[in-house]
């Protein structure tokens, strides 16, 4: 039976239509691996919507695209989805992965201590820098691309049945890597003045709860 | 710390902003979106929004110390 796979993705900021547009990668690789996705876009991602389908689907991985604190992340026109004083219980038994801000902080630390659970996102502010031109096309945005590849490549990882613990380590490496490039000579100081959010994004990245739960 | 000392950061900071295209778009989450001009001027009058931008050239000067660019990195909590 085909793994189910949880994704939000409000859009109604231009954060929030990179990050949803910069799934639209992962998706594809999940689709071809036979993963079933319930696919909570825009007005979809609503705190109603988002319990009723973990409880009745009851999915294996969940991916958290939206703003948050360290309490909670949020959904369509931030509402409140999962927070941390009172429903991180549906998140137990489950790989949770949040491009979000600062949930890592508190939600995460307390979902990570539920059994057979991993919760990997953010201590801090989840930082990126976009090109003002690429507006309407954010996927083309190379240099969004150098955040968001590395955050994207957690979830390749683990869709790919690598456990949360190497999935971990290969978004610091992607980010390590993006930074390395941007340090060599030959990168346009342009460029390379996304090095410092980079290193902060890189930093904060979190792993919360079992080390070794995979997709299988 | 020195009134000089938080002027020689600030003065820091925004040489390094500078250098963003200047066409980009800081995102800093719940903060918000700032541009290349927003953000300069936020270090420079010293709001929330610069004091992050501070701290966040800090993580990077202290990442340089400790290795983290060339592959140091934590294997979380």
């Amino acid at each position: 039976m085909a793994q189910h796979l949880l994704v939000t993705r409000p859009e109604y900021d231009y954060t929030t239509r990179y990050i949803s547009a910069w799934a639209e990668k992962y998706l594809q690789l999940a689709r071809q691996k036979g993963y079933a996705i319930i696919d909570l876009k825009r007005k979809r991602a609503n705190r109603k919507e988002f319990e009723s389908v973990i409880k009745k689907i009851k999915p294996a991985f969940i991916i958290l695209n939206g703003h948050g604190n360290k309490d909670e992340v949020a959904g369509n026109d931030n509402e409140t989805l999962v927070d941390a004083n009172t429903n991180t219980e549906i998140l137990a038994g489950r790989i949770i992965y949040a491009l979000s801000c600062q949930s890592a902080k508190n939600l995460g630390t307390k979902v990570g201590l539920y059994p057979n659970t991993t919760y990997i996102g953010y201590k801090e502010d989840f930082a990126f820098v976009r090109l003002e031109k690429y507006g309407r096309k954010p996927t083309k945005d190379i240099f969004a691309g150098f955040f968001l590849e590395p955050s994207n490549a957690i979830v390749v990882s683990l869709l790919k049945g690598h456990n949360t613990q190497d999935s971990f380590s290969r978004g610091q490496r992607e980010f390590t890597k993006n930074i390395q490039m941007l340090l060599t000579s030959k990168i346009k100081s342009a460029d390379s003045s996304a090095l410092r959010f980079l290193v902060w994004d890189l930093t904060h990245l979190t792993l919360c709860g079992d080390k070794n739960k995979a997709l299988c | 710390m020195s009134e000089n000392n938080n002027n020689e950061i600030k003065n820091l900071v925004i040489t390094r902003l500078e250098t963003l295209p200047s066409d980009a778009i800081v995102s800093l989450g719940s903060s918000g979106e700032f541009t290349k001009d927003q953000i300069i001027e936020s270090v420079r009058c010293g709001d929330e929004n610069g004091k992050k931008m501070i701290e966040i050239e800090m993580t990077f000067l202290q990442g340089l110390k400790d290795s983290i660019l060339y592959g140091a990195t934590s294997s979380g909590n």
